[in-house]
């Protein structure tokens, strides 16, 4: 890319070109973390719960996994590197088992296909289907790797 | 969250008329009563041998060798007659069972015969002779079904449903009161472990995180310094249970309130290091026990009207496995307790523990259909009518008898 903004004398539209044709841009390997906004953000989407979760709730889950929300510590944001959030990984649980304890009707299997789809492991969907309960299985869901990772 | 229950003096004051009854369900009110019906639904497959032992069962010692509960433990088990006896971990329910409050139903099971705790769970809920999608559960139609009488305060008529989400089972067309405690149980050491396992397999860096994690929080705990996240210590739990349950008392002891009500505790399904007489399941137990402490106190007075059935979705298998656990099985116990009960015993056909006995050659047998014993409290104790109960609350349910003789 830098080697295409240079050849063209700054011409974006070839950098992106160059962005887009790359073999790196289509590895399917996910290496890197949903930040605690994108992670949490997903979760209500996926279940669909935003009206049984109070706001308070999730203002409260931002500030536990270190991210307040529009509130960085820096004009730059938060920063997007796995090693960023890697520790608070554990403290998504309690969280995952929260929210998920809020969504009514859950059909974990269902949301699974409808999440993650051919991207979720063989792994991830007997962890998901084995689960005690429906409240347990939509946790589990959303504290797979492939949920938690982007 | 408090709750003021007005005076008869500030009601005479207010309304200008004569104290105004729930008068739910008509036909108990017209014979002098006032019942009360709480069901727990406990999620996860409880191992109804770990809970209520048979000890009497020549087999039982060579079944599950140094996890059978006896009455020669260190810690012994309670007896409850000559043939079985009670976890230790529950002294509140011995005592109960002892004061004739409480009747032990063993080698039940629901219709479902498949090893899914959705699907288990949801037949148990729903009250459906099949595993299958359900709008309502079998309390909620239950109590759709029973005639109100007088002058119905608007909640009393309502069903009660405790938790963030309404259990299935008291779902419905009648219209449902809900509660929920301010903070939900943090996640347990099982949810834990399963995402440990998942991560093992899937993703190495999450794997170490978590162990790191529990690691560190292991000196934490040690130390007494917080508790760890991710992890929901007995304490807790306890806490949880008691505290769910016994504002669930609290509302059905209001004179003007709610008089059926359902909640669900998860946390049974003990796989690993069960933990029969020290560990998981005895911890478990012990807060259940503490719960039905919790009710039978705050119902007061009204305990004597009250009845409490706790069932869940399947039993476990008969042998411990290789991982100091059982998996799922089939038949189990379901427990009742509540003043009203004409209580001390405990019902159950026994199937015996041989190999040959055993249903599939892996699960405790089932012999009495759990169905029958929720439906002999719905008669007698709500006085449901028995047709209702067979075509619209236990749909399909005609060849099943309401269990006689529960309550006092």
């Amino acid at each position: 890319m830098a080697n295409a903004f240079r050849n063209t004398d700054g011409n974006l539209k070839e950098v992106a070109k160059t962005l887009i044709a790359a073999d790196e841009s289509w590895s399917r390997e996910r290496q890197k973390l949903k930040s605690p906004a994108e992670w949490i953000a997903g979760v209500i989407r996926l279940t669909g719960a935003q009206s049984n979760i109070p706001i308070g709730r999730i203002m409260t889950a931002q500030v536990a996994l270190g991210a307040p929300l529009w509130r960085p510590p820096a004009p730059n944001g938060y920063p997007d590197s796995e090693a960023a959030w890697l520790d608070g990984v554990p403290h998504r649980i309690d969280i995952a088992t929260e929210f998920a304890a809020r969504v009514p009707h859950a059909e974990p299997l269902a949301l699974l296909e409808s999440g993650l789809g051919p991207l979720a492991s063989p792994e991830t969907r007997l962890t998901v289907a084995r689960a005690e309960s429906r409240p347990q299985a939509v946790a589990l869901l959303v504290m797979a790797p492939e949920f938690l990772r982007r | 969250m408090k709750i003021h229950a007005p005076s008869r003096r500030e009601l005479l004051f207010a309304s200008g008329t004569l104290f105004a009854w729930t008068h739910l369900p008509k036909l108990a009110h017209a014979e002098g009563r006032d019942p009360r019906f709480l069901t727990i639904i406990l999620r996860g497959a409880l191992d109804g041998l770990a809970t209520v032992a048979p000890i009497g069962d020549p087999d039982w010692q060579g079944l599950r060798g140094d996890n059978a509960l006896s009455l020669s433990d260190k810690v012994p088990a309670l007896k409850l007659d000559d043939f079985f006896a009670l976890n230790p971990a529950m002294p509140n329910l011995h005592g109960m069972f002892a004061a004739k409050e409480s009747i032990i139903v063993h080698a039940s099971a629901t219709p479902y015969r498949e090893r899914s705790h959705f699907d288990g769970q949801d037949l148990l809920e729903s009250g459906l002779p099949k595993p299958g999608a359900s709008e309502s559960g079998w309390l909620n139609r239950a109590l759709a079904g029973l005639a109100p009488g007088g002058r119905v305060d608007p909640r009393g008529g309502k069903a009660f449903a405790v938790g963030p989400v309404t259990p299935l089972v008291v779902r419905g067309p009648a219209p449902v009161l809900s509660w929920s405690p301010q903070r939900l149980m943090p996640a347990g050491d099982d949810t834990v472990h399963r995402l440990l396992d998942l991560y093992r397999h899937a993703d190495k860096k999450l794997a170490d995180v978590l162990e790191d994690n529990a690691n560190l929080s292991a000196i934490e705990q040690a130390d007494g310094m917080a508790q760890k996240p991710g992890a929901a210590g007995p304490a807790q739990v306890r806490a949880y249970f008691s505290d769910t349950a016994g504002t669930a008392a609290k509302f059905l002891a209001q004179p003007d309130g709610p008089r059926v009500g359902a909640l669900a505790l998860d946390g049974w399904d003990t796989h690993f290091n069960e933990g029969i007489a020290q560990g998981r399941l005895s911890q478990l137990l012990g807060s259940l026990d503490a719960a039905l402490a919790a009710i039978k106190s705050n119902m007061g007075s009204a305990w004597r009207e009250t009845v409490v059935a706790l069932a869940t979705e399947f039993g476990r298998t008969a042998r411990i496995n290789g991982t100091a656990g059982t998996d799922h099985g089939t038949a189990t116990v379901a427990l009742l307790v509540g003043g009203a009960l004409k209580g001390g015993r405990i019902i159950a056909d026994w199937p015996g523990l041989k190999a040959a006995d055993l249903y599939q050659g892996r699960d405790l047998k089932p012999t009495t259909d759990l169905r029958a014993v929720l439906k002999g409290v719905l008669k007698d104790h709500l006085r449901a009518d028995e047709r209702a109960l067979a075509q619209n609350v236990f749909p399909g349910s005609d060849g099943v008898k309401p269990m006689t003789g529960l309550l006092a």
